[in-house]
């Protein structure tokens, strides 16, 4: 069994740092019957990566030893209209959409989930962590990993300084995430 | 040091170079300028690149390595930097330093590099039967200048100024007492520190300029060279200040910027 | 400080780095170059905090050179580069084996020829890394397909470059290096030193006995060796008689080759079957994903490459229907098998070949084994 998640943006949002920090606490902190997970995260480099767009892939696995790139995710994550244009039709009907409301103005046929993530964001004064914000909801919605695996790795992750702004961004996430799936 | 082949491979004699070479005074120079000084000579590397100055390290009784084409002063840096207790010493000629190590002789020089390298510049490449170097004369004639070289020479001393390092001399084969002393305070500088020697070449060079008598080599070294006091260099074009237009010799530098050895270990203590 | 045993998350790269250190890296120079600049990044930070030396050097010619001579004073010293990189480093590759100068060697392959697909993965250097330098010589190259591999193929290729006194060639590839997952540190990895030459005697630093490796006379001690890449006999001086370079040159080769059991690393699943993938880096795990949901299929893992693991390729082709090479080039390895197949009479060999700068997907493996 392995599971796919795909986060994607613009350049500077975060998106590789949501990635890495939801593979990082699945593989350091998170168990599954008592056994350890794997997660490899995986990212486009090059000019693609040097502003403009930007797309980050983890592959969750109870096995040691697998296809660690992501062709259609289980969960896509996305924070841009562009990006939402190019990764909107590599799904499949079970995928499930997660989007930042105020930053991607087009809605899918397939089920998804608003997230006023950059809203909540600039509320607490710093636009710059939508992602954390974004990465919080993902983790409510999706059940597939706890939380307080993703902080700890979160905490690992985040420059010296913002723990506890990521911290709180998280947290904020998962509220949203929780409104999101009660208004369903 | 009591002999000649105290430093020397006594059982590589004789020696592959020409009659008329300018490699044995340079290898005799470098015997009074080492022997005069308190160098241990188990801890002594000398590295060479590819050419007939070149060979010079195989037949000094040391450690010695003798690496590719143009490649000396890079694996100079990695030998000093690995162990800072070593004097490494680079013998190198025009090709190897002028052509295609060009660009490791610049970035060595800005680094400052902990080395002591004694450049043989002898306008010609040597070791493969005389084709043009980047020090051969404008309208010199070499295998591969048959029509006398279009192109103008580096000023190999010139450039390690520029560059950054710390010791810079260039004399002739036949400023037998000045070479010296310039070999002995390069040996004891710290950082890079640069001797070049114009040597006479009768074989690769002198034959197809007139010059093929060794006596007519050493004239012609005579004549063309200068000493920077009394060079006037203000109704000189720049290019000219070389080995083609006249052999600028003397001291060009010699100062104390740290060298890379010393930086790195400021690094390391954090200081 | 070297890494603690335990687990930890990383990116390839820097899992390599870990690697090196643990295998007691003390000299690293190297020049940019995508994707593998991230190792030269980590150890200029990593290094001097174990008191090693990292220096950036104006190209890669320079780089490997500056490792050559560290290696010469007695430090385990590495390069990291990619495909244009690896280019420029063969002249001194071939000098590296010439005179026997142990170094380790990082090529995180990229899409070529020439600059190719600078972020992105390809395996087209395996030829190129046995064969890129003229003359006839040996060199070892192990092929990680994992972080976790990159982390033990690391020391492994340390410790053959010292005791085979030999370049080692780490083939790893964009994807292996970029990709970031766990990796375990073991309590303690077996790390072995080259053999050093205690004496002191002038005239034959490069005397040796039947392991054909000579004793290395580590400059700066008084062994006042001489060191050429021109053909050179046990005194280390410049020779060119026939039989002073035969016996040289084919030394060189045989202190590998006869070593080829000692240094073949592989791993078989499914030994029964008789449909077999052989794969080696990134698209191993795309088998390993197939393997897991057709157990009928075998898969042979070539983690060294170079010497080519013989004796493993003929035990897969001994009993075996079909063999299916998959790598992402035009079919480099699979020549290889092809020859080594043919030997147990197995000449169904076929290759799946990528050269888009992707990785096979299990998909494609899956109907490449379905056609036939």
């Amino acid at each position: 069994m392995t599971i796919s998640v795909r986060f994607a943006g613009m350049g500077g949002q975060g998106i590789i740092f949501s990635g890495i920090a939801l593979a990082r606490g699945v593989s350091l902190y998170e168990k599954r019957g008592g056994k350890d997970l794997y997660a490899i995260q995986t990212q486009s480099y090059g000019p693609e990566a040097r502003g403009g767009s930007s797309k980050c892939d983890v592959k969750i696995s109870e096995s040691e030893n697998f296809y660690p790139f992501v062709e259609i995710p289980d969960y896509l994550v996305l924070m841009s209209q562009p990006a939402y244009e190019r990764f909107i039709d590599v799904t499949n009907k079970d995928t499930v959409v997660v989007l930042d409301e105020d930053a991607v103005e087009s809605r899918p046929d397939i089920e998804y989930y608003d997230i006023a993530a950059t809203k909540k964001a600039e509320e607490i004064g710093k636009r710059i962590v939508a992602n954390v914000v974004m990465l919080g909801a993902f983790v409510e919605i999706s059940g597939i990993v706890s939380k307080k695996s993703i902080q700890k790795a979160l905490c690992d992750v985040a420059p010296k300084g913002t723990e506890s702004l990521n911290k709180k961004a998280f947290e904020l996430g998962t509220a949203l995430g929780k409104d999101a799936i009660n208004a369903d | 040091m009591e002999d000649f082949f105290d430093l020397y491979r006594k059982d590589r004699w004789p020696t592959i170079f020409c009659p008329g070479c300018g490699v044995g005074t340079v290898m005799n120079c470098f015997y009074r300028a080492f022997s005069e000084l308190d160098i241990d000579q188990d801890r002594v590397v000398f590295v060479s690149g590819v050419g007939c100055s070149s060979r010079i390290p195989g037949y000094i009784r040391a450690d010695s390595i003798h690496t590719t084409h143009g490649r000396a002063l890079a694996v100079a840096t990695g030998l000093s930097l690995s162990n800072p207790d070593l004097k490494v010493i680079v013998f190198t000629g025009d090709g190897d330093l002028g052509a295609i190590g060009g660009n490791h002789f610049i970035h060595s020089s800005r680094r400052n590099a902990d080395m002591t390298v004694f450049c043989i510049n002898n306008n010609i490449y040597g070791m493969t039967g005389g084709q043009a170097s980047t020090t051969t004369p404008h309208r010199a004639f070499s295998t591969t200048t048959p029509y006398g070289n279009m192109e103008f020479p580096f000023d190999l001393a010139e450039l390690a100024v520029t560059a950054g390092a710390n010791y810079v001399a260039r004399w002739t084969v036949r400023n037998v007492k000045e070479l010296i002393g310039s070999m002995r305070k390069a040996l004891v500088k710290n950082g890079f520190s640069f001797v070049e020697v114009a040597s006479p070449c009768p074989t690769g060079f002198g034959r197809r300029n007139k010059m093929g008598d060794p006596k007519q080599m050493y004239e012609w070294l005579k004549i063309k060279s200068v000493r920077k006091e009394k060079s006037e260099f203000w109704n000189m074009d720049p290019v000219d200040l070389n080995i083609s237009g006249q052999i600028t010799i003397g001291e060009f530098v010699d100062r104390n910027r740290p060298s890379l050895g010393s930086m790195l270990k400021s690094m390391m203590n954090n200081e | 400080m070297r890494l603690e045993a335990g687990t930890y998350f990383m990116q390839g790269n820097e899992a390599c780095v870990e690697g090196a250190i643990a295998a007691g890296l003390r000299f690293f120079a190297g020049y940019p170059i995508t994707p593998s600049t991230e190792i030269a990044e980590r150890l200029a930070e990593r290094l001097p905090e174990e008191g090693g030396i990292f220096i950036q050097m104006e190209d890669e010619i320079a780089s490997i050179s500056a490792v050559i001579g560290s290696s010469w004073v007695g430090a385990k010293a590495m390069t990291a580069t990619s495909g244009p990189g690896f280019s420029l480093m063969q002249e001194n590759i071939g000098y590296a084996a010439m005179t026997e100068t142990p170094l380790v060697i990082v090529n995180v392959m990229r899409g070529g020829p020439s600059t190719g697909l600078p972020t992105m993965p390809s395996q087209g250097d395996v030829m190129q890394a046995k064969y890129g330098s003229h003359g006839d010589y040996e060199i070892i190259a192990l092929a990680p397909a994992t972080v976790q591999d990159m982390f033990d193929l690391t020391i492994k290729a340390f410790n053959f470059s010292e005791i085979y006194r030999v370049p080692a060639i780490i083939l790893s590839d964009a994807e292996v290096g970029h990709m970031r997952g766990k990796f375990t540190v073991p309590k303690k990895s077996e790390v072995l030193e080259r053999r050093m030459r205690t004496d002191k005697v002038w005239h034959d630093g490069f005397a040796y006995d039947e392991s054909l490796v000579p004793r290395f006379p580590v400059f700066g001690r008084g062994f006042r060796v001489h060191v050429t890449g021109i053909s050179h006999d046990i005194a280390g001086y410049p020779r060119t008689d026939p039989e002073v370079h035969e016996e040289l040159v084919r030394r060189l080769s045989e202190k590998i080759i006869g070593n080829r059991d000692k240094i073949s690393l592989t791993d078989i699943y499914n030994e029964d079957s008789d449909r077999f993938i052989v794969t080696y880096g990134s698209p191993t795990l795309a088998a390993m994903e197939v393997i897991g949901n057709d157990p009928s299929i075998g898969l042979l893992q070539l983690k060294t490459l170079w010497p080519m693991p013989e004796e493993s390729i003929r035990h897969v082709a001994k009993n075996v229907k079909e063999i299916l090479v998959v790598e992402m080039n035009m079919g480099q390895v699979f020549k290889e098998v092809q020859r080594i197949a043919c030997l147990e009479g197995c000449e169904n060999v076929r290759l799946l070949s990528k050269v888009g700068g992707e990785v096979h997907t299990p998909q494609e493996i899956v109907h490449s084994l379905r056609r036939c």
